[in-house]
């Protein structure tokens, strides 16, 4: 039974959820970053002063890769590939690094297309700034919920610890 | 006349080195104060336990974000004043 439940190709699934949280969370974020940058560009050629403000949206595309920086880390302190590693752990961790990867992406687009617009905006209005943020911030949201799922997925890998002895 | 044009530009490159360092500093403290703070305190305060650890990071990460757009804001109420009194000393000149 122990060998059923914890085959050799296990950690294939493990490690391929701390892939995937950080590879897709950065696509996520590059977007973001990207598109609100080109955003920014057209803003500096109008407003050099206005520049500091609109690098709001850059900072939050950053935010999304270190929380997918933050979940590889965390799947990858709990994996235990030597020691006896359940296939349900593996799927475990797999399903955490997705969720929180693809809501990376998610969150990053939106902050990319919103970054950009509204910094575009910006140099003919400056009450846009206030609304940029709160659009931001729930865009932002959208990578936190994907984290929050994440973590939770990874607390029920410490039930499964005596699974391969 | 250059006098006053090379002093602008002094300060313009004085403002500009400030505004550079300042994001070179948050650019810094985004990149590394989450993942330390993770492993740190996994290690001292939450003696092993990785979720509250990644708790501490994520917040560690917001915490950055809030003090850069409060930075941003401040720094726009302090050009503002400064472009307010070039205003008024322009037109006591023209005076």
């Amino acid at each position: 039974m122990p060998a059923e439940l914890c085959p050799p190709y296990a950690p294939f699934f493990g490690f391929a959820g701390v892939a995937s949280a950080m590879i897709f969370s950065t696509v996520g974020a590059a977007f973001g970053t990207a598109k609100a940058g080109i955003g920014i560009a057209g803003l500096g050629t109008f407003k050099p002063e206005l520049i500091m403000k609109s690098l709001v949206p850059v900072v939050m595309a950053g935010i999304i890769a270190v929380y997918g920086l933050v979940v590889s880390v965390l799947i990858a302190g709990n994996l235990t590939p030597s020691k006896g590693y359940p296939l349900a752990a593996g799927f475990i961790h797999l399903g955490a690094g997705i969720s929180c990867g693809m809501t990376g992406i998610a969150a990053g687009y939106a902050i990319g297309l919103v970054g950009d617009s509204c910094v575009r905006a910006y140099v003919h209005e400056q009450r846009v700034f206030v609304a940029m943020i709160l659009i931001l911030i729930f865009a932002e949201v959208l990578g936190l919920y994907g984290l929050i799922v994440a973590l939770l997925m990874n607390t029920r890998v410490t039930g499964l610890a005596g699974a391969c002895d | 006349m250059s006098d006053q044009v090379a002093a602008a530009t002094t300060s313009e490159q004085a403002a500009s080195r400030a505004a550079l360092m300042k994001l070179l500093f948050f650019a810094a403290t985004l990149a590394i104060l989450p993942i330390s703070s993770y492993f740190f305190t996994e290690k001292y305060v939450w003696s092993g336990n990785s979720n509250y650890a990644a708790i501490t990071a994520i917040c560690a990460a917001n915490i950055v974000l809030i003090a850069y757009i409060v930075v941003s804001l401040m720094e726009d109420k302090q050009s503002f004043k400064v472009a307010e009194e070039k205003k008024l000393s322009e037109t006591k000149k023209e005076r």
